[in-house]
């Protein structure tokens, strides 16, 4: 059995490297410029997952994530919390609902998203696409990352988008926030709920 | 070397799980390229009598669309029918998919997703559903989404139970056509040349690849390929899918009496001769549960067949067994990735040191345990190393080792010393209990103000603010169906001002983990913050002496050995404070001595001295301990100081002691306060003996750990003016 695994991974380990960029999968999803995603978000924020949970929503499997907001870009609060939901989740007996390109999160996973805003909560747009994953470097530097699994991507004209024109790999925090607040700015005043860009 | 106790059901079966591998695979020089994800559906003959019946949502259909009902349902119908009657070279796949309308008339009057849970979130009963989605809900397709497919499944066997197909009907519109009977019928629906104006039919061809448990290919003439244009016309299969789809669903063998191979199978007798019927293992009545399928028993894949990886059930004396996978499926046939997006430039994990309970949590597909508990996600590595030997050479992040397992060639980068919480810091995962995160220096100073995320199970909490700042630091998360797991522990939902347990409350739903601290008790750390109802932490001079003071005045009286004595802090705040007679002076204070109980660490010989109330042995040794996260190594204080002798203690492991994760002091358990009669130099100057400690006079309100606090700050945000 041992040796089965041995011979798996050794087979697997090269075709992992050679993949990561163009992964996608079923569910699709609009695609747009970087700009245009953040205008579109109803809340945009840095922050780390504290709790998750699945629940049964309306006869759906999701799995519903408290996420306190570290760095607030958009009609959120630094320190608050957003109720954060995504298809899928794990249920009793083992049975689990998988929808492609829906993150997948745990506690203290770090998440930088782009969201609509629902009754109840927010959900990311476009699941994985909406939702890009942040990362600490061994130095404590963060890092923001896209993970492009189980999308397909489309513009708003059904046309497919490359993904390698979406890709984002390891962009640092503070750089990528920054990018963000600009194209925010450029349609209007700085969000003043947001503490992190005005000084109170 | 100290090696790695690998346990089999994790390290050795893993990447042969069942997963859900979302990658795309490479496509073939030639041939066909096919991706077998790992779940499937599980027939039951005679097919044609048990279809997989899928159920159009029928008013949800006909709603917004100008497609009228029988023409979108047929649009979709013909899409999973071309998977269907693929030429299997003879016969077509073992598998018959019907929907419910069109096939048996069934009415829907409801718009309902179709599955059904009880309070336990228990699967009752569920249907296929095809639901063209109208208005923004949670778990269904966000203003982005255009198309979503949820499948429910047994991960560890692949048996999937049911699966719903939804189209974003309130931010996209669609149209249709088909040919039946040579007759084209449509256009419907919106036209082709309009922008966001998508083709039922090619995105329902795609959704049904998956739906039946094949993934992405690199081929750019496949159904499967990735980045096909959802307002293009598919015309139907091509050698990719078809190749796939036989090849999961062979064609049925006439002469099997009952089931034939990856047909749905309660035992293993009702199976083909050599064949075992597989099941996930945990209904009730394993004997008699319907959710196994004949499948062939192996000891390596090559005994499988194409498209059939061998792989056991993680957890369950199960024999290894052949399920759907990479293995001789055109292009990349000895791989099939996992993992995509989650490594970095050098194709390095990005969570390496999380935790874990199945490869499929990982990045790179190894969840591994040790003999302590702790089980991770990590990478396998090269003992020594590529450059001469060192463990830096042998591809291990910092802070981690590479270390051997029960099979000597097989290497697992693993935390030095078994240290979780080392090797969550060490990649960043995030601060540790009681560990800083958020800092206000209340200045209009730019940059002046940090917050960094905590580590798993942990939530960073704003404590009263103080008259120079405010911070918040890392404890433990709670809320009001989530209590704190320590007995002595109380979920506060924010700290008032004057530095009191917030009652649950319908603003703050989320809430930290506080163990409520008596007059004369340490404050020291974050969790230990919160003083009693009429008291408050205070410290002259050395915050790490900081300890509970009752308060005095306006009615409070002091106990008979205290006196009331006034205190001014350096933002000329003024509280009374009750002191010991014998000591009190205007730069110090000792408050009542009324600690009975020793704090996490402590050595005690029974529960009912320390404040958790449990005392537990380990090598040999007893000391207070309290409940930990054996897997994420957080939930223990950090390097604190323990007995109240004015110096750290060395910090804790969680180790997994009994059945459950335990706090265990690295340097052992410490010696009660007074019991060692040691004096030690203060932090501040002066010698500190039976808790009695000379030091300056300086009065700083809650916000005792700060100093230690900020000596592990590193991240700064700056703030824009």
């Amino acid at each position: 059995m041992v040796y089965v695994y041995r011979m798996l991974f050794l087979t697997l380990a090269p075709t992992l490297v050679l993949l990561h960029t163009e992964a996608a999968w079923g569910s699709v999803v609009l695609a747009v410029p970087e700009p245009e995603l953040a205008r579109a978000a109803d809340v945009i924020a840095f922050g780390q997952i504290v709790h998750t949970q699945t629940e049964i929503a309306d006869g759906r499997v999701v799995t519903h994530a408290t996420m306190q907001v570290l760095d607030a870009i958009w009609h959120t609060t630094v320190k608050s919390f957003l109720e954060l939901y995504v298809p899928g989740g794990n249920l009793p007996n083992r049975l689990v609902a998988t929808a492609p390109g829906a993150p997948r999160l745990k506690n203290g996973d770090m998440v930088f998203g782009f969201f609509q805003k629902l009754e109840n909560g927010v959900v990311p747009l476009g699941l994985s696409y909406g939702l890009l994953r942040v990362r600490s470097t061994q130095s404590g530097d963060l890092r923001v990352y896209r993970e492009l699994d189980g999308l397909q991507f489309v513009d708003r004209s059904g046309n497919p988008v490359s993904t390698e024109s979406i890709k984002i790999a390891d962009v640092p925090l503070k750089e990528f926030a920054a990018r963000i607040r600009q194209h925010l700015s450029s349609v209007g005043p700085v969000d003043p709920s947001s503490p992190s860009t005005v000084k109170q | 070397m100290r090696w790695v106790t690998c346990l089999v059901i994790f390290c050795c079966v893993t990447p042969a799980l069942a997963q859900i591998d979302n990658s795309a695979i490479e496509c073939a020089d030639n041939g066909p390229t096919f991706f077998p994800r790992g779940d499937h559906w599980a027939m039951t003959p005679p097919a044609a009598s048990n279809p997989i019946q899928i159920r159009h949502q029928k008013d949800g259909s006909s709603q917004a669309l100008a497609i009228p009902i029988s023409d979108l349902i047929k649009t979709i119908n013909i899409a999973h029918t071309k998977w269907q009657t693929a030429s299997c070279s003879p016969g077509t796949p073992n598998l018959k998919v019907e929907d419910g309308i069109t096939s048996y008339s069934v009415n829907y009057p409801t718009r309902d997703r179709g599955d059904t849970y009880d309070g336990n979130k228990n699967l009752i009963s569920s249907q296929n559903i095809i639901y063209f989605i109208q208005q923004a809900v949670v778990g269904g397709p966000d203003r982005f989404t255009v198309a979503l497919t949820t499948n429910t499944m047994y991960p560890d066997t692949g048996f999937t139970i049911t699966s719903d197909m939804e189209f974003n009907d309130y931010s996209f519109d669609w149209r249709a056509q088909y040919t039946e009977s040579g007759t084209l019928h449509g256009p419907f629906g919106c036209s082709a040349s309009s922008v966001t104006c998508y083709d039922i039919g090619s995105v329902a061809l795609h959704e049904f690849g998956h739906f039946f448990g094949l993934n992405h290919v690199q081929c750019t003439d496949a159904v499967m390929y990735p980045q096909a244009a959802s307002t293009a016309q598919f015309a139907g299969l091509t050698i990719h899918e078809t190749a796939g789809i036989c090849t999961l669903y062979p064609p049925r063998n006439a002469a099997v009496a009952d089931r034939d191979r990856v047909e749905q199978c309660a035992q293993t007798s009702q199976c083909p001769n050599g064949q075992v019927c597989i099941k996930s293992g945990i209904l009730s009545n394993p004997t008699t549960s319907a959710d196994g399928w004949c499948t062939t028993p192996c000891s390596n894949t090559s005994q499988c067949p194409d498209g059939f990886v061998c792989g056991t059930i993680s957890g369950q004396n199960t024999p290894s067994f052949c399920k759907p996978g990479v293995h001789n499926t055109g292009g990349a046939t000895t791989g099939g990735g996992g993992g995509t997006g989650t490594t970095d430039n050098n194709g390095q994990s990005l969570d390496i040191c999380s935790p874990c309970s199945a490869g499929t949590q990982c990045a790179n597909g190894e969840c591994i345990s040790d003999n302590t508990g702790l089980q991770i996600c990590t990478i396998a590595c090269l003992p020594g190393g590529v450059g001469g030997g060192t463990t830096n050479d042998s591809g291990c992040p910092n802070n981690m080792e590479c270390l051997g397992t029960s099979d000597p060639s097989v290497n697992f980068c693993w935390p030095i010393n078994g240290d979780a919480t080392s090797c969550a810091q060490s990649t960043g995962v995030g601060r540790a209990l009681n560990e800083l995160c958020f800092s206000n220096q209340g200045t209009t100073a730019t940059d002046d103000d940090f917050f960094t995320p905590c580590g798993p199970d942990l939530v960073c909490v704003d404590f009263k603010p103080s008259c120079q700042s405010q911070v918040g630091a890392c404890v433990l998360y709670c809320n009001q169906s989530l209590p704190c797991a320590a007995p002595n522990q109380q979920c506060c939902f924010g700290i008032d001002d004057n530095g009191g347990c917030v009652p649950p409350n319908a603003q703050s739903p989320h809430g930290g983990c506080y163990t409520i601290r008596h007059e004369g008790e340490s404050c020291v750390t974050a969790e230990q913050s919160v003083c009693e109802q009429g008291s408050g932490c205070f410290f002259f001079g050395d915050a790490t002496t900081a300890k509970c003071y009752s308060f005095c005045g306006a009615g409070d009286a002091c106990d008979s050995s205290q006196q009331c004595h006034s205190y001014g802090d350096s933002c000329s705040n003024v509280y009374n404070l009750c002191c010991d007679k014998d000591t009190v002076s205007n730069t110090q204070c000792e408050p009542l001595k009324t600690v009975a109980t020793y704090d996490v660490g402590v050595r005690c010989s029974k529960s009912s001295e320390c404040n958790t109330n449990m005392c537990i042995q380990y090598n040999g040794e007893n000391a207070c301990s309290r409940i930990c996260n054996a897997v994420t190594g957080y939930g223990c204080p950090g390097n604190v100081d323990v007995n109240g002798d004015g110096t750290a203690d060395g910090g804790f492991t969680c180790r997994l002691i009994g059945d459950e994760g335990r706090c265990w002091p690295n340097a052992g358990p410490v010696a009660p306060l007074g019991h060692d009669n040691q004096c030690v130099a203060a932090p501040g100057g002066g010698c500190c003996s039976d808790n009695k400690c000379e030091t300056t006079a300086n009065l700083f309100y809650n916000g005792a750990w700060l100093p230690l606090a900020f000596a592990t700050m590193r991240y700064r945000r700056r703030r824009i003016s």
